[in-house]
């Protein structure tokens, strides 16, 4: 779907050349020349700065104030909603929650997918149908998955318990309970990032040529030397891409944790993301909705420049 | 050793394939199960009886036709809003190395940064500041442009020679057409990745279009499926899981057709071949 | 360089103008606000000096009620030619996203004038914007008055007519019951006999045997165990009432359930009610609205009989918290708001009502002649005909806790819930949720 708005081919491209183009060198020429990087760029960079960066900038500043709903002028409140969302025990709670989410889905989510990848990649048939299996969670509507899941953990009739019944474990309440809601949630992150960490990481093994392997195989490297000596260096970009992924699907985990616990019980799930949609939505607290969630987004930014340089280095050989 | 690393390798396969795909055996079985099952006190793996009912209630109760049509329309047009925004975008960040656009490739990175709740409130009022509130612009314009798909775009599109770029404007082509006929073709698996990853996201918001969209002709398909969580009475969920299994199918098609080149645009790669 | 401080100027001066957009739209709407206007809190005046022409009326309400509201419309609309109703409902069934779509519309100068609401919220829309006290003539004389005071919030005054009612109440497997010879659904009436038919089973099956959900309707379960043992869930003053030796002892069952693990430890209502149609839980507080979709998935695999809630002393017609939905009046203008109880009137009469309580639904019929007219339905079963003559008393859902809190409110109660039915012990789970509601409603906290 993308062919339509990309040509392929030179002649379809000369068949419409874009109207304000004069092939000929000449002064409109390189004016043009000199300025089409800026013209290129800007709408990208506009609607950027106008849907995203400037929401964040308003939650910034919306954070120093009570936004009455119901109507009425903004009051300047100091730092008040930083101190009240820093002395509000389930905030905390949802802090250290999120930090847990986080290191719960991202790491494990990059290791299953990579070994799924490596698994799947070692097939000599079948390799398109198991990808497309293993694709399947990223596919998935979540609001209505998390219903399924749901079922799969429930206390009494779940089949996660009747599996651990099985092998003659004790029933866990996985939503229900404060010790394993929050792991419950993270097993659905990861089941969903992990499957596109695997697609990212199966692409990035296509692109290790054969000939390194054929080289590591005669100087009797093998398995794990190999993986981590050749094929990961190799891989370098996907590994950079698939961490980003994880980071960002980590960070927008909503939907699951809204149906399947809401934040419950006793906010042993409460997650900063539904701690601030709770403090904006149904409290209708924007100002301190607000100084949470640019909270949230400080302690990105503060990982983000810590990363930039990996970041910004992925291609950049 | 080895025949215990193959049998592990196998056995580990399996329990993802399996883990995987249960889900959506699940929600299958559920939609063709009567509703007493669904709760059913014995574990079965497959359903006592099989009806069909549930897709018919799903898709006349839930209007899903209507709500497949906006999803397409708003899915297709927040993509191609995106595409035309973030090639060129990504293009000049690729090909045009200079002081700017160092700073500005800063800036995508930051706004890759910002969460998407987090930005929902001011959005939201400020969207209907301009009285856009409840329509399909509501729905389409806040996503005009990805920085993620700038991103992914200008890393696949760092794979490509510069030299390659540099004679094609020495040729006389101008930097849109060397873009578009030199630059765009090499980057198809990017662009290709990140078109599927907009039409997952986009196909199954839920919490914008929640905010955005009142009217019942704006309905994109997971707010369809909203009407069978009734709160008061219990959920439907043979109907649930039949309209989630209809919502879901043509993103899987979307998916079959875009695999080759998306697994290639995946590795965000500059390496080909 | 450049481009950076190019950025911030850019910045400022965009967000200035978003800001001082949203203020104005703010102070426009905050005009309707201000009961000094005059403008929301006139009464309705005489229908005969208003003209319908031109006029158009905002409803929102949920796809709960769409069937009686389609039809209510297009009778309003047909006694007032030119009238025009603006009515279109809102998928979602979930009260609290009801309530958030209602309130980002009026911030941004929407303002319906018909609202349907979930009972809950009644107090947050009273003390936030303004709404038009009801009109009492406009309701049918075959209207349940007693019914009214789920609609009366704490200043006495009457907003909002109950339109889908619903109480809380207990559903029992006979069969599981029968099966560990524990005695008859009906004979329960004390927490002693709970305990006991709960021990019984329990003992015969080696699982828990009672639910009590701590989410989904939390300060709904709560107040109704209160009150039903004679306890108070909210003082005069809007500060919390149950952490009594009333509240303490009625709210006791709940944690010496989870003590002698006899609860089931199902986290969310409508979990609960799923897995009593599924026939693995003997005891479950329900709503009566749960009874038809309990009836239809349970079929004649088993026998079930809903019973009323047993209290500490036995004694079970005390008033209980009204569950539903109900409608009000948010016009600011008072012609709009005469039309707005017109159409609220009509969607009252006998024959709304029995759409609205139907025989898919089992709500409280609010009509008299509706009721009879499903009690001698050939749905009328047992259990239907529980849910439809349900006659205790019923009050306000929330019980009059300051409006601007209750979500906050009603989650520190969930908090407690979730303490109880985990066996915690009651004084300080309660002691503790009362502590934090009373700073959020002193202002301490907020």
């Amino acid at each position: 779907m993308t062919i339509s708005l990309a040509p392929s081919t030179r002649e379809e491209a000369a068949t419409a050349p874009p109207p304000d183009l004069k092939p000929a060198a000449g002064t409109g020429a390189t004016r043009w020349r000199r300025w089409a990087p800026v013209v290129l760029v800007s709408p990208m960079a506009i609607l950027a700065f106008i849907f995203i960066f400037l929401p964040a900038v308003l939650t910034f500043i919306g954070s120093w104030f009570t936004i009455p709903l119901a109507g009425g002028s903004w009051s300047f409140v100091g730092l008040d909603n930083y101190r009240e969302i820093f002395s509000n025990g389930p905030v905390q709670r949802s802090i250290v929650n999120t930090v847990i989410y986080s290191l719960a889905t991202i790491v494990p989510s990059l290791v299953l997918g990579l070994m799924m990848a490596l698994a799947a990649d070692s097939l000599t048939r079948g390799k398109a149908l198991v990808r497309t299996l293993l694709f399947l969670p990223m596919t998935a509507n979540m609001v209505a998955m998390a219903v399924v899941f749901t079922y799969i953990f429930d206390f009494r009739g779940g089949i996660a318990n009747t599996l651990l019944g099985m092998i003659g474990a004790a029933p866990v309440n996985w939503l229900g309970s404060t010790d394993y809601s929050l792991l419950t949630v993270a097993l659905v992150g990861i089941w969903r990032t992990a499957s596109f960490t695997m697609m990212i990481f199966f692409a990035g093994l296509a692109t290790v040529p054969g000939t390194m392997h054929e080289a590591a195989r005669m100087e009797g490297i093998s398995g794990w030397t190999r993986l981590v000596k050749i094929t990961l260096p190799v891989m370098k970009p996907s590994v950079v891409f698939a961490v980003v992924m994880a980071i960002i699907q980590s960070v927008q985990a909503f939907d699951t944790v809204r149906v399947m616990t809401d934040g419950g019980p006793q906010y042993s799930s409460e997650l900063i993301q539904t701690m601030a949609w709770r403090m904006g939505f149904q409290y209708f607290d924007l100002g301190a909705a607000s100084a949470l969630s640019f909270l949230m987004i400080a302690a990105l930014l503060a990982v983000g420049l810590w990363q930039r340089r990996v970041l910004a280095g992925s291609g950049d050989k | 050793m080895r025949a215990t690393i193959r049998i592990g390798k196998w056995l580990f396969l399996a329990a993802a394939l399996v883990i995987s795909f249960f889900p959506f055996y699940w929600m299958a079985r559920t939609s063709v199960a009567g509703h007493d099952e669904v709760f059913s006190a014995e574990f079965s793996f497959l359903p006592e009886s099989i009806t069909f009912e549930a897709y018919a209630r799903a898709w006349t109760d839930g209007a899903l036709g209507n709500a497949m049509l906006v999803g397409l329309l708003v899915t297709f047009a927040i993509l191609a809003l995106q595409l035309l925004t973030c090639i060129p975008a990504a293009y000049v960040l690729a090909m045009h190395r200079r002081r700017w656009t160092g700073k500005l490739f800063g800036f995508v990175l930051l706004c890759l940064l910002i969460p998407g709740q987090v930005t929902m409130i001011p959005l939201f009022i400020g969207i209907n500041q301009f009285r856009l509130g409840d329509t399909l612009a509501a729905l389409i314009l806040p996503f005009a442009t990805s920085v993620l798909g700038t991103f992914m775009i200008r890393n696949q599109m760092m794979s490509i020679p510069r030299a390659l770029m540099e004679a094609s404007e020495m040729d006389g082509l101008g930097p849109v057409r060397t873009m578009i006929s030199v630059v765009v073709p090499m980057a198809k698996p990017g662009i290709a990745a990140f078109s599927v990853y907009s039409i997952f996201v986009h196909w199954n918001d839920y919490m914008w279009p929640l905010l955005a969209a009142r009217s019942p002709e704006i309905q994109t398909p997971p707010l369809a499926l909203a009407i069978f969580q009734d709160a008061a009475t219990g959920f439907d969920y043979p109907a649930l899981a039949a309209g989630a299994a209809i919502v879901t199918v043509p993103i899987i098609i979307v998916f079959l057709v875009a695999q080759r080149h998306f697994v290639r645009g995946m590795s965000g790669t500059e390496i080909t071949g | 360089m450049r481009f950076i401080s190019r950025a911030i100027i850019g910045t400022t001066a965009a967000t200035l103008t978003l800001s001082l957009a949203a203020c104005g739209s703010s102070s426009s709407t905050g005009v309707a606000n201000q009961p000094a206007d005059g403008a929301s809190v006139a009464a309705a005046t005489d229908i005969s000096q208003c003209t319908a022409e031109g006029t158009t009326i905002d409803v929102a309400f949920n796809s709960l009620a769409k069937e009686p509201m389609e039809a209510a419309v297009k009778v309003i609309e047909d006694r007032y030619p030119g009238l025009s109703i603006n009515a279109v409902p809102s998928v979602s069934t979930d009260y609290g996203e009801l309530t958030q779509q209602i309130v980002a519309d009026i911030a941004v100068g929407k303002r319906p004038d018909v609202i349907m609401t979930g009972l809950g919220q009644m107090q947050f829309w009273v003390d936030t914007y303004n709404p038009v006290p009801l009109d009492k003539g406009v309701l049918p004389e075959t209207y349940q008055t007693q019914f009214l005071g789920a609609g009366t919030a704490r200043d006495g005054v009457t907003y909002l007519a109950p339109a889908q009612i619903s109480a809380p109440v207990m559903a029992v497997n006979q069969d599981l019951l029968d099966a560990a010879g524990a005695g008859k659904a009906e004979d329960i009436k004390t927490y002693e006999d709970l305990l006991d038919v709960a021990r019984q089973v329990s003992d015969h099956t080696g699982k828990p045997s009672v639910s009590i959900a701590p989410s989904g309707l939390p300060e709904w379960y709560t107040q109704g165990l209160v009150q039903n043992s004679g306890g108070t869930l909210v003082n005069e003053d809007g500060t919390a009432a149950f952490g009594d030796a009333a509240g303490i002892a009625a709210l006791d069952i709940w944690s010496e359930l989870g003590r002698d693990g006899l609860e089931a430890g199902i986290p969310a209502a409508s979990e609960a009610v799923d897995i009593f149609t599924s026939g693995t839980l003997p005891v479950t507080m329900i709503t009566t609205s749960n009874i038809a979709s309990i009836s239809q998935g349970v079929g004649d695999k088993f026998d079930w009989m809903p019973i009323k809630l047993p209290s500490i002393d036995g004694v079970q017609d005390r008033a209980l918290p009204a569950g539903g939905n109900g409608y009000m009046v948010l016009s600011d203008d008072s012609c709009r708001a005469a039309f707005s109880g017109e159409l609220i009137g009509q969607i009252l009469t006998p024959e709304s009502v029995m759409q609205a309580s139907g025989t898919q639904r089992s709500y409280i019929p609010v009509d008299t002649i509706a009721r009879d007219e499903l009690l001698a339905s050939d749905q009328a079963s047992p259990q239907m005909t529980f849910a439809w003559t349900f006659d205790n008393k019923l009050t306000q859902w929330g019980g009059g806790f300051p409006g601007a809190h209750t979500a906050k409110i009603y989650d520190a109660i969930e908090l407690m819930d979730q303490q109880l039915q985990t066996g915690a012990e009651t004084a300080t789970a309660v002691q503790d949720a009362v502590a934090t509601i009373d700073a959020i409603v002193l202002g301490e906290n907020s």
